[in-house]
């Protein structure tokens, strides 16, 4: 049976490319989030799952706290706050917490993160070691395809690959799953901000510093 | 007769000799678990025979953490690892290996049986009729990133309940996540990998420990020359049994090497002649010899610690030969038989005293003991008769040169007691010892704690916390034990206990647990689960969900007739573990639920004794309060071996000329232990064997005191001044050692001998007339 209930973390690493970074985008022109500075943003999200008579669409904002923690937080079609860090990942629903993944409990979690940290500080050949990278550019923007390197990897296994768009900051993150789902991740009114972050945005990180 | 007697002995030592080179070279085995030296004494035999069975599986696991700045080399180094010991044929099974399938192995096991399956908080949940906290998650997990959920699972698993299911179960090892095919983890700038075997051999035996030892320095030795920066972390009882073994072979060599030339000096000093040497000598290598293989027969091994008091025999081996020798000294005694016929009573006596100690030690069922007591018994006899039947033969007529120096120095010793001049003297050291007895009353403490027999290596305990520490596992030996008239019975038992425990966890009075029921419900459970998913989940919430998703595919979420249960489950990988908590038997089927970090072990004992056929186990403990039962055991056959002595005293000197020769070793045995209290020992079992040796040694001073009359008297202190500094000196020497029963016992012995002796003298007829000038 080729069913894995287990939850595939790796898939995850998709997210990590949320972190929408200009190094990554632009490897010749290296323009990292300086510490404090916070990204800040709104997303769509459309998952285009077979058998579903409609994409799953949500919308929301997010921000990226460097060396912190990614907050996800999705307002249609229902509030839910999504906190990712090295120490896992926790979602959080009606003010109370719906799922709790500790990254001691969930392998890949915290390399994730490692790998979002990395693109951010514009460390590209760590990304160059779970993927191979072709990239292109045009007037319009650049274009990278992201490749697995080792398909049979857990951290990796579900992705068939990824396509990154983007200008000054990433725009569009299109996910290719191995089953033949795609997930589209649009990007909008990107800004970086100086720190710190809000109380809010301490808060929901503070839920994982002890 | 005589002459017939010494070569019929010379016949049995060299066929003793022959065998034991026969066995040598077929390999003695050589025991070192110090537990081995407790008797097997629960009364509970299943509860015996399971501890037992996890005794075993801990002590035979070895856990390794190879790491590195570089994860892709600490994962290399720790993959070589893991291929030279599977190699290498020391274990038997490589408990970390990442097998790829067996995530998907054990997704599979339970996959049929998922509707009854619930995580213990969405179980809570649905108890609690909040059946729509499932469903906001699952919606959640569908619109999250990342693409957990797909609709192949909706399909089967609408709610996403088996993996919650799944990311709840209590799996060991939580630190460490599976990293390309191994378990790593992130310490700083630092990856471990875990490496973590079993091993094939007894952890026990010095053999395996010394190969098994060697292999593990040289596979990483090798590694770190490719590999420089590499850091390795150990622990198993199979590297503080090592280090024990090592340890105590050290000190058997100092400890055997300073006492034999001490007493070799010694006697040289006294006799100026080799002679004495080489007839000692002999006496005494007889007697290991005779001792060694009596053990071998009796036993099979010989454990360590029999072995480091084997080698101490030979401060009491000694003292007949010595007895002997002193006779040079006195003029009356014209040839070895005049000499050996004046020595006879007194040795025999002594050695029939002393054959009664060792005996009451064979009564105890510690098998350490009882190999100590055989080793001493055979030992001692042999040397008795190397002396009775060679000495005479071997012996010249010629006495050495005199040694009158000594002979007088030691009727001081007489003199202290008897002189009325110094009354003063005696009255003081009498008043001296009934103040120190007092003081050391005041410090008094017994001590039972089980852990100061273990280790000694404080790097190797270093290296065992630091594993603890990264991996979050514990070396707890607390456990419930379960027992229940079949296995469902069982589960279904575990279930309700797992609800105190629970309770008592988010009181702080245990970190966690494990049981089999958390990875297998009983069917009871799982009927019940069933249906909470039915009534309160897919009833009322399904379909409205279903559309809000804009699902229209099949649902495939069936409640099959059968249900989950042990023999579905598969025994590899993470689940390796679940074969510990099962205790296989045929009418007493028992499980065991591993208790973690328990910090009220009382709490946990209260909340589970009502519920039948459950258990607070915990080894340590057990363990400390068999030390204690032994204590008090111990001194029981103190009792019992001077009650043994005292007919034959009383036979040979009446009875009120018996209770005076036991009065010194008696009153040596009441004020050691205080005495050693004075120094900051405690009293634990070991103190308590000791001081039945102290009786038994101490009884043979006193008997040479009442054997020997008037002239002799001198020539009679001299020897026993000998015997006691070379006993002394050999046991003096154990109270230096690090290991702790050792030192105990050492530390008794030494204060205990150096007071019989100093009493021994009260022993005497009494009657004054000292011949302090003997002439050669």
């Amino acid at each position: 049976m080729a069913f894995t209930p287990f939850f595939a973390p790796g898939a995850l690493l998709g997210l990590a490319l949320l972190a929408n970074s200009p190094v990554v985008a632009q490897p010749s022109a290296a323009e990292p989030l300086t510490t404090g500075e916070i990204l800040r943003g709104r997303f769509i999200l459309e998952r285009h799952l077979a058998g579903f008579d409609k994409p799953l669409r949500s919308e929301g904002i997010f921000s990226l706290i460097p060396r912190h923690g990614l907050i996800w937080h999705a307002q249609k079609p229902f509030e839910t706050t999504t906190v990712i860090t090295t120490a896992g990942i926790s979602v959080r629903a009606n003010g109370q917490e719906t799922m709790r993944l500790l990254a001691s409990r969930l392998p890949g979690i915290d390399h994730l993160y490692e790998v979002l940290e990395d693109a951010v500080s514009g460390n590209i050949g760590a990304l160059q070691e779970d993927f191979s990278v072709t990239s292109s550019s045009d007037a319009k923007g650049w274009h990278l395809v992201l490749t697995p390197r080792h398909p049979n990897l857990p951290a990796t296994s579900q992705i068939g690959h990824l396509t990154i768009t983007g200008g000054r900051f990433v725009e569009q993150v299109d996910i290719e799953r191995t089953g033949g789902d795609v997930d589209d991740l649009t990007f909008l009114d990107q800004a970086e901000q100086p720190g710190p972050p809000t109380a809010d945005e301490n808060a929901l990180l503070g839920a994982w510093r002890k | 007769m005589k002459r017939a007697g010494a070569w019929l002995w010379l016949a049995a030592v060299a066929l003793a000799a022959t065998w034991l080179l026969m066995r040598l070279s077929a390999g003695i085995s050589l025991q070192s678990n110090i537990l081995a030296l407790l008797p097997p004494t629960e009364r509970d035999a299943v509860a015996q025979n399971i501890q037992d069975r996890i005794a075993a599986t801990y002590s035979r696991r070895v856990v390794f953490l190879v790491g590195d700045y570089d994860a892709g080399k600490a994962r290399g180094a720790a993959r070589q690892f893991g291929e030279a010991l599977v190699h290498s044929g020391f274990v038997s099974a490589i408990t970390s290996m990442i097998d790829r399938d067996s995530a998907r192995r054990i997704s599979a096991a339970y996959y049929p049986y998922r509707m009854g399956l619930l995580a213990p908080a969405d179980r809570d949940r649905l108890l609690a009729n909040r059946g729509a906290a499932l469903v906001s998650r699952a919606m959640s997990i569908l619109y999250e990133p990342g693409g957990l959920a797909d609709a192949k699972l909706v399909a089967h698993d609408p709610f996403f309940l088996l993996p919650a299911f799944l990311l709840a179960l209590p799996l060991p090892q939580s630190h460490f996540a599976p990293d390309n095919g191994m378990l790593s983890a992130r310490e700083g700038n630092e990856t471990y990998v875990l490496v973590s075997a079993d091993l094939a051999g007894d952890p026990y035996a010095i053999g395996f420990q010394t190969q098994f030892g060697t292999f593990v320095s040289k596979t990483f030795a090798a590694l770190r020359a490719h590999t420089p920066g590499l850091d390795v972390l150990r622990t198993g009882a199979v590297f503080y049994a090592r280090e024990a073994a090592d340890e105590a072979m050290r000190e058997i060599s100092v400890i055997g090497v300073v006492s034999l030339a001490a007493t070799l000096a010694l006697i040289l000093l006294v006799f100026h002649g080799l002679r004495p040497i080489v007839l000692g000598f002999l006496a005494i290598a007889v007697g290991v010899l005779c001792a060694v293989v009596g053990t071998v027969l009796a036993f099979g091994q010989i454990h360590v610690v029999a072995l480091l008091f084997g080698v101490s025999l030979i401060g009491i081996s000694v003292d007949y030969c010595l007895q002997y020798f002193c006779e040079y000294f006195d003029p009356a005694a014209l040839d070895p038989a005049a000499r050996l016929r004046r020595v006879i009573p007194g040795v025999a006596l002594g050695l029939a005293t002393t054959l009664i100690g060792y005996c009451t030690l064979l009564l105890a069922p510690f098998p350490g003991l009882r190999q100590v007591a055989v080793f001493s018994l055979v030992g001692l006899a042999a040397s008795f008769l190397t002396v009775a039947l060679w000495y005479p033969a071997l012996d010249g007529k010629q006495a050495p040169r005199s040694g009158s120096r000594f002979v007088a120095l030691a009727a001081q010793h007489w003199l202290l007691w008897q002189k009325p001049a110094l009354r003063l003297a005696r009255l003081a050291i009498a008043a001296a010892c009934v103040a120190a007895a007092f003081a050391g009353l005041l410090a008094f403490r017994v001590d039972d704690n089980v852990r100061h027999l273990e280790s000694l290596s404080p790097d190797l305990r270093r290296q065992q916390s630091e594993i603890e520490r990264l991996t979050g596992t514990s070396s707890d030996t607390q456990f419930l034990l379960v027992r229940g008239k079949d296995e469902q019975d069982l589960l279904h038992t575990e279930e309700t206990t797992l609800l105190r425990l629970a309770g008592l966890r988010n009181r702080h009075a245990l970190g966690g647990f494990t049981a089999t029921s958390q990875f297998v419900p009983s069917i009871v459970r799982q009927i019940q689960n069933r249906e909470l998913v039915r009534t309160r989940l897919l009833a009322p919430d399904l379909a409205g969900y279903l559309a809000q998703i804009g699902y229209r595919g099949k649902i495939y979420y069936p409640a099959p007739r059968q249900f989950l249960e042990p023999d579905n489950l598969p025994r590899t990988g993470p689940f390796s573990f679940l074969s510990i908590l099962a205790v296989p038997g045929g009418r007493n089927p028992a499980h065991i639920v591993l208790l973690r970090d328990v910090t009220n072990p009382v709490a946990v004992e209260r909340a589970v004794e009502n519920i039948g056929g459950v258990r607070l186990v915990s080894l340590t403990d057990e363990w400390s309060k068999l030390f204690s039962e032994y204590r008090g055991y111990a001194i029981g056959l103190l009792a019992i071996s001077a009650a043994l002595m005292y007919p034959i005293l009383g036979w040979r000197y009446g009875w009120r000329g018996g209770l005076r020769v036991m009065a010194p070793p008696l009153i040596a045995v009441a004020l050691a232990p205080l005495f050693a209290a004075l120094v900051g020992v405690a009293f634990t079992f070991f103190n308590a064997m000791a001081l039945v040796l102290v009786l038994s040694i101490g009884v043979d001073y006193s008997v040479f005191c009442r054997e020997t009359y008037g002239t002799r008297k001198p020539v009679t202190m001299l020897a026993i001044v000998l015997a006691a500094s070379s006993t002394i000196l050999s046991f003096g020497m154990l109270a230096f050692s690090r290991v702790f029963a050792v030192h105990a016992f050492g530390m008794t012995m030494l204060i205990g001998i150096f007071l019989a002796f100093l009493f021994a003298p009260l022993a005497g007829d009494g009657e004054d007339g000292v011949r302090t000038d003997v002439a050669p």
